[in-house]
């Protein structure tokens, strides 16, 4: 006899939950392999020529080669790496002080903890067109990935931000205020205890900015120009082209990427201390 | 005593340190969200704001639309729809990752994959259901050849689909907040309560649930904001359904900013009263710090 139950329950129905939302994606994996223009099964055979078709051999037109074939495909990974990486190198670089400051109290700090938050919360397409209208209210009339950076920065430093203030252990103030008695400088109090303790959050600014700019399509959209980043090249395509197997291919790739990054991070963020997650 | 370069640092670093942050939020949330709101107030095809020719045309010719309270009721129900059954979705899950799972390594692994959903590429994510719920895809396929149906059903380009999307998209926003609250409950309540001869029911509910809502709450405005913005997936896959984000990408496409303004600024009105009502009423920051 079960002990718990409840726990039986809610285990297979988390297991399903998993199941339900990740089975798709799991599919575009598959689908990706799959030889043939059509977008869905039965599979009649598997090929890697979304993947590595030279131009001409999926038939005629620029979109009929593999990815890694297709200029505009390499030219999309390339500006989303360059958007994703400088976002969440800024992202640390200004999130990770504001965190440490958010310990104390100041004047303001609530209503600092309000925007920033907004900045997440504001629904896309307001901060899309607002980006729009102040880039051009100021003269900048030509975009590209650089007028994109702020705006990610804007939208994702929020949501790491949150999640550093959570993991904050509260004892970390304390172990500060004994270095400083002790008469440590306020720069090797920073070296020496503060950064030691907290260097996974510190990767976790980094870390979530990049991925999810990486993803991000609603607010980017209005201020790009050009080839654009992977979502909004995607999206621009399908609203154009008739969709092939090359998407799901994208959709690998992109996905590699951001596994990739997040498992690294999420095995740096356990070996810390597990208070949050 | 006399005031050092050190005290100063130690007294005002903070302000130092927020700094950075302060300016970009400023420059890029602050100014271009007003600048949005002052050219609701202008016409035409203009972008940048013009005093002189201040105006109420746009939100006279908005309201008076007819259209604009199908608009309204339709977006308003699928964001309240999708922000509910979010909920009702994740909740289960949440509670069982808060207080189900001693197996902390099985515990990471299940959040990782729930997050997951959020860092896929946006398009991917629903393409993704094409080979699963569209008319050639495997849902039609099986219910097809066991002879349920004749034709395929068109799942995909509905509203139906449009909540599917919705809810595995926003699934984080919803989790995130209602783990936190619910792995904050001190369990001695919960036992107290059982000692006293409470049901495990009714220990749930009483304890459990009350505590988690601030939690939920969060969750809720989360992903009822975060739909209420969503121009593209309606766009692509609700078969036609017009959205408040759907017509101000529309206006904003056709470069009637102004107009398309007008449309966000009522937009942001009602995520702002919304968000920062309930956000009060759950007490956000304490979750966070303090």
């Amino acid at each position: 006899m079960v002990k718990d139950k409840a726990k039986v329950v809610l285990g297979i129905y988390t297991a399903l939950l998993l199941a339900f939302f990740l089975t798709p994606l799991a599919m575009v994996v598959v689908l990706s392999f799959k030889a043939g223009a059509s977008m869905t099964f039965p599979i009649e055979g598997f090929s890697l020529d979304w993947y590595f078709a030279p131009p001409g051999k999926l038939g005629t037109g620029g979109f009929r080669t593999g990815i890694f074939y297709d200029l505009y495909v390499t030219d999309a990974v390339k500006s989303s790496l360059i958007v994703g990486i400088t976002t969440g190198i800024l992202a640390f670089v200004i999130g990770l002080p504001t965190a440490l400051a958010f310990r104390y109290k100041f004047v303001g700090r609530d209503l600092l903890f309000y925007i920033i938050l907004t900045g997440f919360l504001l629904p896309g397409v307001i901060m899309g067109l607002g980006a729009v209208l102040f880039y051009k209210m100021i003269g900048i009339k030509e975009f590209s990935i650089w007028t994109v950076v702020p705006i990610h920065l804007v939208y994702t430093l929020p949501f790491s931000f949150i999640l550093v203030l959570a993991r904050f252990d509260p004892m970390l103030v304390e172990y500060e205020k004994a270095a400083r008695a002790l008469g440590a400088s306020g720069w090797e109090v920073f070296k020496k205890i503060t950064f030691p303790l907290i260097k996974t959050e510190a990767l976790s600014f980094f870390l979530f900015s990049f991925t999810l700019s990486l993803g991000e399509l609603l607010r980017a959209s209005y201020v790009i120009a050009g080839t654009g980043t992977i979502p909004t090249f995607i999206y621009n395509q399908m609203s154009v082209v008739a969709p092939t197997p090359k998407w799901y291919a994208m959709g690998t790739i992109t996905m590699a990427i951001s596994f990739g990054v997040l498992l690294i991070g999420a095995l740096l963020l356990t070996r810390g201390a597990r208070r949050v997650f | 005593m006399p005031l050092t370069l050190e005290k100063l640092v130690t007294k005002y670093g903070k302000y130092l340190m927020i700094t950075p942050t302060v300016i970009v939020y400023t420059l890029f949330l602050i100014i271009p969200t007003a600048t949005l709101i002052l050219l609701s107030f202008n016409t035409g095809e203009r972008y940048a704001f013009d005093l002189s020719a201040v105006t109420f045309e746009n939100y006279v010719k908005v309201l008076s639309r007819p259209t604009f309270y199908e608009i309204m009721i339709d977006t308003f129900g699928m964001a309240l729809l999708t922000a509910f059954i979010t909920f009702v979705v994740v909740y289960p899950a949440a509670y069982y990752l808060a207080f189900k799972i001693e197996n902390v390594r099985l515990q990471g692994i299940i959040l990782f994959l729930l997050l997951a959903m959020y860092w896929i590429d946006w398009n991917i994510r629903s393409i993704a259901w094409l080979p699963i719920l569209g008319e050639q895809g495997i849902v039609n396929q099986l219910l097809m050849s066991s002879g349920i149906i004749e034709q395929p059903l068109k799942i995909l380009f509905s509203r139906l689909a449009l909540i599917i999307i919705w809810v595995q998209t926003n699934l984080l926003f919803m989790l995130f907040p209602t783990y936190l609250s619910l792995s904050r409950i001190n369990p001695d309540l919960i036992y107290t309560a059982k000692a006293l001869g409470a049901s495990p029911w009714k220990a749930f509910w009483h304890i459990t649930f009350r505590l988690s809502l601030s939690g939920v709450t969060v969750g809720l405005v989360f992903v009822f904001v975060s739909t209420l913005g969503d121009y593209a997936t309606p766009s692509l896959w609700a078969g036609g359904l017009q959205t408040l984000g759907l017509t101000v990408h529309h206006y904003a496409s056709f470069f009637r900013w102004p107009l398309a303004a007008t449309y966000a600024t009522i937009m942001l009105v009602i995520s702002l009263i919304l968000l920062s009502l309930i956000l009060r009423i759950s007490n956000i920051k304490r979750i966070f710090y303090e």
